[in-house]
């Protein structure tokens, strides 16, 4: 079991986009995956259940005392499960500023669960919610936009991930990679990527997701794009980026035990 | 020199070609003192709101006043017969035809109001109570004409509203819903559901063990394989 986060504080990078088609690749690379809906927007959820803002969901396990596993769905696509969120979240924040260990609840909740990967599914924010998915992950990807406004603030998530790491003791906490979306055939989507391959010297995945009508195709039919057009530029490169994340973090044949989850 | 005539876009009516006149002389080019300014044509788009486009018309001159008075001298003379005759034959068609002649009406109400938010006074006071919103979505159907005569042509995406909440958790059960709301509710059920939902429903109840329908990107067709099956369970137990 390894649990992967999917961050950037940035919105409209594609990070609902590659947690659903991640999970949806790795799943054809016979994994079980748990998907986990942190995202207030839960358009996760939508996109591989259909569903619009289910309850229960996540929040009544953060906020509320609720099991996760009463609220571990079925999705659309094979060997892949799901944590829906739904639009509570978005004030979870608040309502978990006051209370203890409150960067840990989802790692507590997650505790002894048994899949080989969960990917988890963040909102373009670096609050409570995030820090939860942070603290709850062993490895972090996050998802950069080849366009003019992606590197603003990308600094940000990593000197937040640095300080989580040292706040809650998580010395394996790291970035695993970054992966670059919405890759077209331009000057600027180029120039960009020579810039990330600097900044990130080492940590760029080879894959890159093209921008695809297709992504969105597949949302819209509440399914992958590995389900809905497999042999698309984006279904291809999902698929590969699945294989090549499944060989950089490769899944551990134990239990969800994240340190200090019982804390 | 083709000369132009600015159309909105919102006026599906297309001009009425002129009368074929003798042919006149071809104006010579506008000096650059005499060509308006690049801002003020965009600024003269803006006030008229709607996107533009330019249709060719040969032999007809620039119907806006404001193009009439940066055209060369010569020309003005020379196609002030023309414009004549175009104008003419325009009204004696809007007279015979009482469509085109709501039409015409509807696009200089379209002129004269304000359209651009930019240009038009803030509103400073709410709507009438019952009053629907300006950005209020609209009923999807065929564009209607508004009351400035604008024809509204907005996109109406549905609003997602999400997959019925009888359908319970994780992947649908066809055969517990049959059970429970009928045939007919069944159908209407999956008639809401998209395809990833329809061949999970395929794939979770071993529908379609070749597995060769589900590849297809066919929800009618899924539809009715899981309608079949239903049904033909419901033979088998009877």
């Amino acid at each position: 079991m390894v649990a992967i986060c999917i961050a950037n504080n940035k919105g409209g990078v594609g990070k609902t986009t590659t947690a659903v088609n991640l999970a949806a690749g790795l799943a054809r690379l016979h994994q079980r995956v748990l998907l986990v809906d942190v995202d207030g927007q839960a358009n996760a959820t939508y996109a591989l259940t259909g569903r619009v803002h289910p309850v229960p969901s996540l929040y009544d396990v953060l906020v509320g005392s609720r099991k996760i596993d009463t609220v571990i769905w079925q999705t659309n696509e094979e060997n892949v499960w799901l944590v829906p969120g739904d639009g509570r979240l978005q004030n979870a924040d608040v309502e978990l500023a006051a209370k203890a260990g409150r960067e840990w609840r989802l790692a507590r909740a997650l505790h002894g669960l048994d899949y080989d990967y969960i990917i988890i599914d963040t909102p373009p924010s670096l609050g409570v919610l995030t820090q939860n998915a942070l603290a709850a992950s062993h490895k972090v990807l996050v998802p950069i936009s080849l366009t003019e406004f992606s590197l603003i603030g990308i600094d940000k998530l990593d000197a937040t991930i640095e300080e989580l790491r040292e706040q809650l003791d998580l010395e394996d906490l790291e970035i695993a990679g970054v992966i670059a979306t919405f890759f077209e055939d331009t000057t600027t989507a180029r120039d960009t990527w020579d810039i990330l391959e600097k900044k990130f010297e080492g940590q760029l995945l080879e894959t890159r997701i093209p921008k695809n009508l297709d992504l969105e195709k597949a949302h819209r039919e509440h399914e992958s794009v590995l389900s809905f057009a497999p042999n698309s530029t984006s279904g291809v490169a999902y698929l590969q980026l699945a294989r090549e994340v499944k060989r950089l973090v490769p899944a551990r044949a134990r239990p969800y035990n994240r340190r200090n989850s019982n804390a | 020199m083709s000369q132009r005539v600015r159309v909105p876009t919102t006026d599906a009516t297309p001009m009425p070609k002129p009368p074929k006149a003798s042919k006149a002389p071809k104006p010579s080019k506008a000096p650059a003192s005499q060509k308006a300014p690049k801002a003020d044509k965009k600024a003269q788009m803006t006030e008229t709101g709607a996107s533009e486009r330019d249709v060719s018309a040969a032999g007809t001159s620039d119907l806006t006043a404001q193009d009439q008075s940066t055209a060369p001298e010569s020309a003005s003379v020379v196609a002030a017969p023309t414009l004549a005759r175009v104008l003419r034959a325009v009204a004696q068609e809007i007279e015979r035809d009482p469509s085109l002649a709501q039409r015409v009406a509807a696009s200089m109400a379209l002129l004269e109001a304000p359209i651009s938010h930019e240009i038009a006074p803030m509103q400073t006071h709410a709507p009438p109570l019952g009053a629907a919103p300006d950005d209020a979505p609209e009923a999807p159907g065929e564009p209607e004409m508004r009351s400035s005569g604008r024809v509204n042509r907005s996109f109406h995406p549905r609003i997602v509203t999400g997959a019925p909440p009888e359908l319970g958790q994780g992947v649908p059960d066809p055969f517990a819903l049959y059970a429970r709301i009928g045939e007919a509710g069944l159908r209407a059920t999956l008639n809401e559901l998209r395809l990833g939902s329809l061949r999970a429903i395929v794939r979770e109840h071993h529908l379609d063990p070749g597995g060769r329908l589900a590849k297809q990107n066919d929800a009618a067709r899924l539809r009715a394989l899981i309608i079949g099956a239903v049904l033909a369970r419901k033979q088998a137990t009877e």
